[in-house]
């Protein structure tokens, strides 16, 4: 497939997406609303109801969406999507799952120890093993960043079964 | 207005608020100078810290970080060229060009004095226009406010990026993101999907910490092993920083005019420092007896892009502060800044907490003074900033991207809305989409909303009513004029691709 159809695929399809989503939010938005959601009661004044803005931002992203379709011919320079190999989206995704990996362990296993024993792993599997200065390095700054938070800020980071 | 200042001083000179400004000024050169780190995401990671400091202390010491951050960028652009931030990028050229002749020190100095030019005239126009423009902005009623934002969000999705329907796509989804938690008017639950969490809405600090933070950590991690990072190369000899004043004196225009420039073009909603370095490195090289030393390490070319970059910082801003509307993402998570210490930007700021902001003003002025003293006196060092080795720092980045998020309201949700819009970001980037006018749109929505709605009750329904008022009428005329200059760009530009096809055509067949 050659690198401009692949583009006006791509470009295409997101608009579609677009337009499905702000249609969806245009029918669907009463229905997000708890309580009255057309008229408040006692007023006829169709700006108060709060389903009229969700609305009026349903046709912006459809009438966006159909500007990037109607567009889409007139763009010309490089799109990331397509210019950006497959092994550096393979990093990225694993990125990706060690930054969520990180996230969901931080309130289990604690903030320090997960943050100390992420960026030991992050640092050596993005390619720098200077074990002298990573380790002190990891374990430091996320001791450092927990009393400063408990003893400056006042404010307590997740405890863990470990710290 | 000059005894507001004063006393403000009294508040101001402690220890404790240098100490603020100088550690945000030390933290803003050092996030500025490495490439991908930028004054906007040292701002979001950072301003969580602050939400819980005395509002002068926490609010200088952003100031400091945004300062240093700007003026942060030209480092690695001099040093290896390679801009820290886009705004930095037209230092490159006689700057980079400087170094290689041996006189890294020397456009670093030049640059710093450029810096402090621009920063001294963005301040004093900020201490100056602010009370001036919140005189007027106080009888601003809903239409004009309306007008004025959506004014704002136009020049924001027109100069980001470079497709003004990607930008409104970008804007419209910001604000369809502020619209979940609860309708600013009636109060009832709205777009919150059953998520208790969501009732409040989705916080600012995790958005923008997702979009800028986590999205450039993913987007570093795409090099990682593959190549070195500028910052590994061994650090690089600076030579002589001393400029002759002889030399200074010749030069005391391209200084005041290209402050002038950052300053008018800061005030100027959503257009940014990349606009005005560009134009303000133009004039001089237009206005220069030598233009063909442009490029090929001439002062001129250091000084005009730094004095209007640094210009913005103050000037930037005066809307944020008078309007409430920021400009940019940098005065946005300043503006939210303030929101989180309780000084709700707009008309009656100034009134209302007339010692804050007096306080804040003469911090800006210190600021501008540090700027100098600070980056004089480490500059030697700069060149180990640059050193720093991607995998260890970006790692170290992801870690207080979850503090920073978190400590907000101490909840685990944020941090997984933030690892959302992470990945958001990351898309958003490789689609082409600019995230600026998402993050702006997303907080400026509240008042969009608000002001619309209540001037079509005020008008009985009638969205025509909104142009009878003059400022709104001058705002939707300069909206209509950038989006007119948009579509006439880009027939202009199509007939133009039409005819070089054609005459590539003709050449083929000849």
């Amino acid at each position: 497939m050659d690198y401009q159809r692949a583009r006006y695929l791509t470009e295409g399809g997101l608009a579609l997406l677009l337009v499905l989503l702000g249609a969806v939010l245009y029918i669907e938005a009463p229905s997000f609303v708890s309580g009255w959601a057309f008229n408040i009661p006692g007023t006829t004044d169709v700006a108060l109801a709060p389903v009229f803005f969700p609305r009026l931002a349903a046709i912006l992203i459809v009438l966006a969406a159909l500007g990037v379709l109607l567009t889409m011919r007139m763009r010309t320079g490089p799109l990331p999507l397509l210019e950006t190999g497959k092994e550096a989206y393979r990093k990225s995704i694993a990125g990706l799952a060690g930054i969520t990996a990180l996230i969901v362990l931080v309130p289990i296993t604690g903030f320090v120890v997960t943050s100390a024993v992420f960026v030991i792993l992050a640092a050596a599997l993005g390619g720098y093993r200077n074990w002298l200065v990573l380790i002190p390095v990891a374990i430091a700054a996320p001791l450092i960043l927990w009393f400063v938070f408990r003893y400056g800020l006042y404010v307590g980071l997740p405890h863990g079964l470990l710290f | 207005m000059l005894e507001d200042l004063l006393s403000a001083a009294g508040a101001v000179f402690h220890w404790y608020t240098f100490a603020a400004i100088a550690l945000g000024m030390v933290g803003g050169l050092v996030i500025g100078a490495i490439p991908g780190l930028t004054a906007t995401m040292g701002m979001a990671l950072l301003s969580p810290f602050t939400f819980f400091m005395d509002p002068v202390i926490g609010i200088s010491f952003l100031i400091g970080l945004y300062k240093g951050g700007i003026f942060g960028g030209t480092i690695s652009a001099v040093l290896i060229g390679t801009p820290g931030t886009a705004s930095n990028a037209a230092v490159v050229a006689d700057g980079f060009a400087l170094r290689n002749q041996g006189k890294a020190g020397l456009a670093l100095h030049a640059g710093l004095l450029g810096a402090l030019a621009g920063d001294l005239a963005g301040s004093v126009s900020l201490v100056f226009l602010a009370p001036l423009l919140a005189s007027v902005a106080i009888h601003f009623g809903p239409q004009e406010f309306f007008a004025l934002i959506l004014f704002s969000l136009t020049m924001v999705c027109y100069v980001s990026g470079t497709s003004l329907a990607k930008g409104l796509v970008a804007a419209s989804l910001g604000i369809f993101l502020a619209l979940i938690g609860t309708d600013p008017i009636g109060g009832v639950p709205r777009l919150n999907f059953g998520i208790p969490e969501l009732s409040s809405g989705i916080e600012t600090i995790a958005i923008v910490t997702g979009v800028f933070g986590i999205t450039e950590v993913l987007i570093q991690m795409e090099k990682f092993g593959r190549e070195k990072i500028p910052g590994s190369r061994a650090a690089v000899a600076l030579g002589s920083m001393r400029i002759p004043i002889s030399s200074l004196i010749p030069r005391w225009w391209t200084f005041l005019r290209s402050a002038l420039i950052g300053t008018f073009i800061g005030v100027l909603p959503g257009i940014g420092s990349e606009t005005s370095t560009w134009v303000s490195y133009g004039i001089a090289k237009r206005s220069s007896k030598h233009p063909e030393r442009f490029g090929e390490g001439e002062l001129d070319g250091v000084i005009a892009p730094e004095a209007a970059s640094s210009a913005e910082c103050g000037a930037a801003m005066i809307p944020m502060l008078v309007f409430g509307i920021p400009g940019d993402i940098v005065t946005a998570i300043l503006m939210s800044a303030f929101v989180a210490q309780g000084l709700q930007p707009g008309p009656f700021l100034l009134t209302e907490h007339r010692d804050v902001i007096y306080s804040l003003f003469i911090s800006v002025l210190i600021s501008s003074v540090f700027l100098y003293v600070i980056g004089r006196i480490t500059m030697p060092w700069w060149g180990r900033v640059l050193r720093i080795p991607g995998p260890l720092l970006y790692s170290l980045v992801t870690v207080f991207c979850v503090v920073g998020t978190y400590s907000v309201h101490s909840q685990m949700f944020d941090v997984y809305m933030m690892l959302i819009f992470g990945v958001v970001g990351y898309l958003m980037r490789k689609l082409g989409i600019a995230v600026a006018p998402m993050i702006l749109a997303f907080i400026l929505s509240t008042i969009l909303e608000e002001s619309l709605r209540r001037g079509l009750v005020q008008s009985g329904g009638d969205i025509l009513a909104f142009a009878e008022r003059p400022i709104a009428a001058v705002f939707f005329g300069l909206t209509a004029l950038v989006i007119a200059s948009f579509v006439w760009g880009e027939v202009r530009r199509r007939k133009e691709q039409g005819a070089l096809a054609s005459v590539e055509q003709a050449e083929t067949v000849d």
